[in-house]
């Protein structure tokens, strides 16, 4: 069996290091889910990846079940997010884990508008390789996240993915966050084709050639140079 | 930019007569609302309800307001959409909801009072804030504000800007911001989508304007009442909510609120104070108007902040008519906070369990 050290030593994981916490970045697999070691060390490996931080903001004021709910429904995020991003060899290698403190969340967990949004993602930012990707409570309107197509500089404007945490659909909740993700790799349109990830609502989270070649060559897709 | 919540049901429109009809698949929304049925979901219900015609929507977003065995979440969603679904009859309601104690909830009652409010419901946010504390204090304060402004009442002043507390930028630096009168089909585009009278005032589409950076677009969209000749001779003596900022959705072409434009008499003759926050109450630019000969120069500069980025802008004010000579931005984030690592498992311990280890605060 291969050794999974330099893999995670590629991806830049602190130790001590488990391997569905910190190689998959899951707090649990998804319940009915199966993950694949094998099948992730080849992503990991793969010439394109991606590296995501998964923000929370306002976690702290959920009750002990709903905010259980809300840490599954992350795991079911980035487990979907993953098999998405599969179909066009983008692997969704590194996922961190991070919190607003609630000293500084102001009233970001309730977001009431794009600006809010805009702004979130101007105030905080993890400092490394990934995109940000912030979980809030609510999202005001009939909007479920938000994400412009993002520069290369994490201290410009913008750069984050925003979504919304309550809205009770989990896999609604995963279809948007891949949905912002691929708003932020540089795909501006909406697709009128229900099936396609870019379609404005539940949709059958298929990603054509054209939006992959968009996404494929933004300047966060990056590789884990140096594995043996 | 954004996926929207499930479409599965119709909602009602107004018919051919403008009687509003309720077509199937509505009755299925209200009984989602109350939690009598589980699809769609019921926050997803909550916002099908608030976008429909249906005539007495802000009963059913009521009811689940003052539902104290509802989840917070859905309370807090219910409060903020009342403005949309009947801006009268929500003023009455969010007013009694004042009482409310959990605090998400009435940080949504205050921020949708801020939006449709009026004297009864200063009053009441008066009255409330001595005991409120946290996000919901913040959102009755800034609710305060934006009324005053929009009644032109005495009190609730927006803090003028200390010494060295805008974003210095000097003249010949950061991008210009590309800015130009609003096509009148950008104009109607953005004053339908915000809806009647957003923020309880009355929209010209006519004296709009619409910008774009490198990675957003919108519209500067004023207040019909001080569009007029006398306007400057008015803002020198009221508060005033002169205009509202919307940012467009690139991949719809929809436009949403986002800031609110605040001017203010300063003490001294002359002068009017220019605030500007986002719909959240935090205040993003601040400047001032200098008044002589019947016209004003008036100038804007970003609010030093956490996340905030240089801007600079300036123009004329005369008979009406806003003109805007420059507007320029900077590109980069002035301080970033970096978030906390949430140690693997940490989440799923009881509440208060602390984060272990992580990176301070920059």
């Amino acid at each position: 069996m291969e050794s999974l050290g330099p893999y995670l030593d590629c991806l830049g994981l602190p130790g001590p290091r488990r391997i569905v916490n910190d190689f998959f970045g899951l707090g649990r697999v998804p319940r009915g889910e199966t993950v694949s070691l094998r099948a992730h060390m080849r992503r990991v490996r793969g010439p394109r990846l991606l590296h995501v931080n998964m923000i929370r903001i306002g976690f702290d004021t959920l009750a002990a079940p709903r905010r259980g709910a809300a840490e599954r429904e992350i795991d079911l995020v980035v487990h979907r997010t993953r098999q998405i991003y599969d179909q066009i060899q983008l692997g969704i290698a590194r996922v961190q884990h991070w919190v607003i403190p609630p000293a500084q969340a102001g009233g970001f967990a309730d977001i009431g508008s794009d600006g809010e949004a805009d702004d979130l993602a101007d105030r905080f930012s993890v400092p490394n390789d990934g995109v940000d990707g912030f979980m809030v409570l609510t999202y005001a309107g009939s909007r479920i996240g938000s994400a412009r197509p993002s520069g290369c500089d994490k201290d410009g404007k913008d750069s984050a993915v925003v979504v919304e945490i309550e809205q009770g659909d989990d896999e609604l909740t995963a279809t948007a966050f891949a949905h912002e993700l691929g708003h932020f790799l540089g795909v501006s349109g909406h697709s009128s084709d229900p099936e396609n990830l870019m379609f404005s609502g539940p949709n059958g989270r298929r990603i054509n050639s054209s939006q992959a070649a968009t996404m494929l060559t933004h300047c966060f897709v990056t590789e884990c140079s140096g594995l043996p | 930019m954004s996926i929207t919540r499930s479409s599965t049901l119709s909602v009602a429109r107004p018919g051919a007569a403008g009687a509003p009809t309720l077509e199937p698949g509505l009755r299925d929304v209200r009984a989602a609302v109350r939690g009598a049925v589980s699809e769609p979901s019921r926050a997803a219900a909550i916002e099908l309800l608030a976008r429909s015609s249906y005539p007495n929507r802000h009963r059913d977003l009521e009811h689940v307001l003052e539902d104290d065995e509802a989840p917070s979440r859905l309370r807090y969603r219910a409060a903020i959409s009342l403005p949309r679904a009947d801006p009268v009859a929500a003023s009455e309601i969010l007013v009694a909801a004042t009482r409310i104690r959990d605090r998400r909830v009435l940080a949504g009652v205050m921020r949708a009072l801020g939006q449709v409010g009026g004297r009864e419901a200063l009053d009441a946010i008066e009255r409330a804030l001595p005991s409120t504390e946290g996000t919901a204090r913040a959102h009755a304060e800034f609710a305060a504000l934006l009324i005053a402004h929009r009644l032109g009442l005495d009190g609730f002043d927006a803090p003028a800007p200390a010494a060295g507390e805008l974003i210095e930028m000097a003249a010949d630096h950061g991008r210009r911001l590309h800015v130009r009168r609003a096509p009148s089909a950008t104009a109607e585009r953005c004053v339908t989508d915000l809806g009647s009278r957003p923020y309880g005032i009355e929209l010209d589409p006519d004296a709009s304007y619409e910008f774009r950076c490198d990675r957003c677009s919108g519209a500067v969209m004023r207040n019909r009442a001080f569009t007029r000749g006398d306007a400057l001779e008015t803002l020198g003596r009221r508060k005033a909510l002169f205009a509202i900022g919307a940012l467009r959705d690139d991949s719809t072409g929809s436009y949403t609120a986002a800031a609110v434009f605040l001017t203010s008499p300063a003490a001294d003759a002359g002068r009017v104070r220019i605030s500007v926050h986002l719909t959240n109450g935090e205040r993003v630019f601040a400047g001032e108007a200098s008044v002589s000969d019947g016209a004003a120069r008036w100038s804007l500069a970003a609010v030093k902040r956490l996340g905030a980025f240089p801007v600079r802008a300036e123009g004329t004010f005369e008979d009406g008519k806003l003109e805007i000579d420059l507007a320029a931005s900077g590109t980069r984030i002035l301080r970033k906070i970096a978030p906390v690592p949430l140690e693997r498992g940490a989440a799923r311990n009881p509440p208060g369990h602390p984060v272990q280890g992580g990176r301070a605060p920059a």
